[in-house]
Order: structure tokens, then sequence, then C-alpha cells
């Protein structure tokens, strides 16, 4: 027997029990964490697609741009305008003498491709000859 | 062994190999525990507890233990009153001990019904089982800080803006450009798609804020055969019919 007081063991064994709660409430808390961030992380992977994607269609100007010139410019398209005009966010092109064959030609080309149309309009310019109006917006 | 000898009470045994012999001991944990509590020692203090008979066995000179003395007699160790020795006595602090190797497996905490050395197991276990909790937590925050830096390289890779409210706030921007502008080709393929016959054709069609379009039909009662078509799947704000002509106003 020494001099010295002893720390009851059983007090040193509580301590460690109390240590060990406290671990694994942590490891539980962070195990808990790391799952809420892998879901957030697939969250993310799966909205990233889709905006990346719907921006390719509709979002991004530079490509909208791109696609509305090289519309504008297509052999289907281009014989038939009569005069565009254009700023910073919008593209209005006019097109006439479209006669009832290729017009339906010109429309597929125009609603079959990912540009954002404002508004459109078509009109008889006589029994033969059709005309068109078409606002792209970018 | 012990039956007849030892006075009524409950007993642990210990056993001790002493050169060629055994030597069997019987005690009280709670008349030792009692004892020394009576000369304030408390259980806590107690580190180790060994039998006098094995803790004094090589002792020749009489060792003095208070108002006693410890003999060794013939191998057994006596404690008897001081006035019975005549002989030169040591102090017990001036005598050096050579303590057997166990010690007595004292039930010190007997409330609690297990032994230190299983304390002692447990808290081993416990210790481990934090190690390697401890491990496992330092995994984890690992696999934490990778996940989130994977998260922000693919933020900073699609240009996506920090709050998941902003996130949401682009998606439905975009998927309501979508809507909308798929939602404008359904409909007029529908209008392009009519039932006209060779002689009626559209004369006019216009997509902006609503949708108006006339048709030049070849006989004034099929409006109504049209108009059955068309609010299907548009809606018809209004219709008319002026010299064999279909005026059609819709929303968009």
């Amino acid at each position: 027997m020494q001099g010295m007081n002893r720390i009851n063991p059983l007090y040193i064994a509580l301590f460690l029990f109390f240590i060990l709660a406290l671990v694994i409430y942590q490891d539980h808390k962070i195990a808990k964490m790391v799952d809420q961030e892998q879901q957030r992380l697939r969250q993310i992977q799966d909205v990233a697609k889709k905006i990346s994607t719907l921006k390719n269609y509709w979002g991004d100007k530079k490509i909208q741009r791109q696609r509305v010139l090289s519309l504008v410019n297509s052999p289907i398209i281009k014989p038939f305008i009569k005069t565009a005009q254009q700023n910073r966010d919008r593209y209005k092109l006019f097109l006439h003498n479209i006669d009832a064959k290729n017009a339906d030609r010109v429309a597929d080309k125009i609603f079959n491709s990912f540009v954002r149309i404002g508004s459109f309009k078509m009109d008889r310019q006589s029994k033969e000859k059709i005309s068109m109006e078409v606002e792209f917006r970018y | 062994m012990f039956e007849g000898i030892t006075p009524a009470g409950e007993y642990s045994y210990y056993v001790e190999k002493v050169e060629d012999e055994y030597w069997f001991f019987a005690y009280n944990d709670q008349e030792i525990l009692d004892k020394l509590n009576a000369i304030g020692i408390k259980p806590s203090q107690i580190s180790k507890v060994y039998p006098a008979q094995l803790a004094f066995k090589d002792i020749q000179t009489p060792i003095e233990a208070g108002d006693k003395v410890l003999i060794n007699d013939n191998g057994t160790i006596i404690l008897l009153p001081k006035s019975l020795i005549k002989t030169d006595t040591k102090k017990l602090q001036e005598t050096k001990l050579t303590l057997p190797k166990r010690s007595l497996p004292l039930k010190a905490y007997s409330s609690f019904a297990i032994s230190e050395d299983l304390i002692y197991r447990f808290a081993i276990l416990v210790f481990l089982a934090i190690l390697a909790y401890a491990v496992e937590v330092f995994v984890y925050k690992k696999d934490l800080a990778k996940v989130v830096a994977t998260q922000e390289a693919l933020m900073q890779k699609y240009h996506l803006p920090p709050t998941s409210i902003q996130i949401k706030n682009i998606l439905a921007f975009l998927q309501k450009i979508q809507k909308e502008q798929l939602g404008l080709r359904e409909k007029l393929e529908y209008i392009l798609r009519m039932p006209l016959s060779p002689a009626e054709y559209i004369t006019s069609l216009s997509f902006g804020k609503k949708i108006t379009f006339a048709v030049a039909l070849s006989d004034p009662k099929r409006a109504e055969l049209f108009k059955r078509y068309l609010i299907k799947k548009l809606h018809v704000t209004k219709m008319s019919v002026k010299n064999k002509t279909l005026y059609v106003e819709c929303r968009v």
C-alpha cells in the first residue's frame, strides 16, 4: 500500500465508458453527415446534368445565337429571307414568297430546332405564296 | 478444508505454491475492508493486499506493527502483543519485504459484485472500442471532406450557385422555358394537323401572347367539326365564321 491516493478503477472504467459513449455519438453523427452529404452530392449531380442539358437546349445565349444564325443561313431558309432585325437578345426574321411545299420544310426546320421562339406569324400573300415572321430570343 | 476452523462469515479462498507446498488461505473480504476503514484507509487507496503469511515468510527478526509484533515461528507468522517479545525488533519501515507475485483478489468493490481485474479488463475493452470508433470517425471525416470537395468541384464545373434555393430557381426557370417552347410546338403541330379537306387551307397563323389563325372552309358547316377537334387540346377563347373563313383565337 502506497501513501498516495489511488483512483478507483471503477471511476476509470466509467470515465472510459463515458468517452466511448461520446466517440460513438460522434461516429454516428459524422456517419449521418457523410450520408447526407453523399445524398446531396447525388442530388447535385442529378440537377447539374439536368441544368447542363436544359442550358444547352434553351439557356445558353451564345449557343442560341449560333443556332439562329445557322438556321438563317441554312439553304432551306436563306432563299426566302426578305429582311432581318436583330438586337442584343432578339432576332426577327421576315420570310416571303415561300411556296406551300417549302413552307412546310421551313416551318419544320424552325420548329424542330432548339431555338427559343418568341413569336411566329404566317400569312398567305397570294394563293401560291406564303410569308412568315419569326422572332427568336436568346 | 476450513470448515469448523474459521468463524461464521463469507470467505474467499486463495492458494499459493511455496516451494513444494501449497498454502491455502481463507479470508473475509468485508472484514479486511472494515478493518482498513477503521484506520482511515478507503478501498480506493488500496493498491494490493497480501497475506502476512506470504509477505513476511522470510523475516528472521520480529517486526513491530503498532503495539504488536510479527514473529516468524518456524515458518508461521504470528501477531503477538509487544510485551511478550523480549528480543530485538525491527520497525516495519526498516524491513525490506519481498512481496509475492500475486496479491489477494480482494473484492474491494463488492457492492458492484465485480473484481478489480474484471474492471481493468472491461476498461481495456472499452479503450480498444474507443480506439476503433476513433479510427472510424477519422475515416468518416476524410470521406466527408472528399464528398464536400467533389460537390464543390461539380458546382464549379457546372457554374452552379452556392445555395440549393438558387439552384432550384435556375432549374425551374429552364424547365419553364422548355415547357413553353415544347408546348408551343405541340399546339402548332395540332393546328397544322387539322382534318382539312383538299379545298381547305390555313390563311393565317400567329403565335405570340395568344394564338390566332384563320382557315378557309369549303363549307361553313364544317366549322363545328373543327371546333370539336380544337377544343380537345387547345383553350379556344374566340371562334367565328365570316365569308367561309373560320377565325380562331386560343390561349397560349
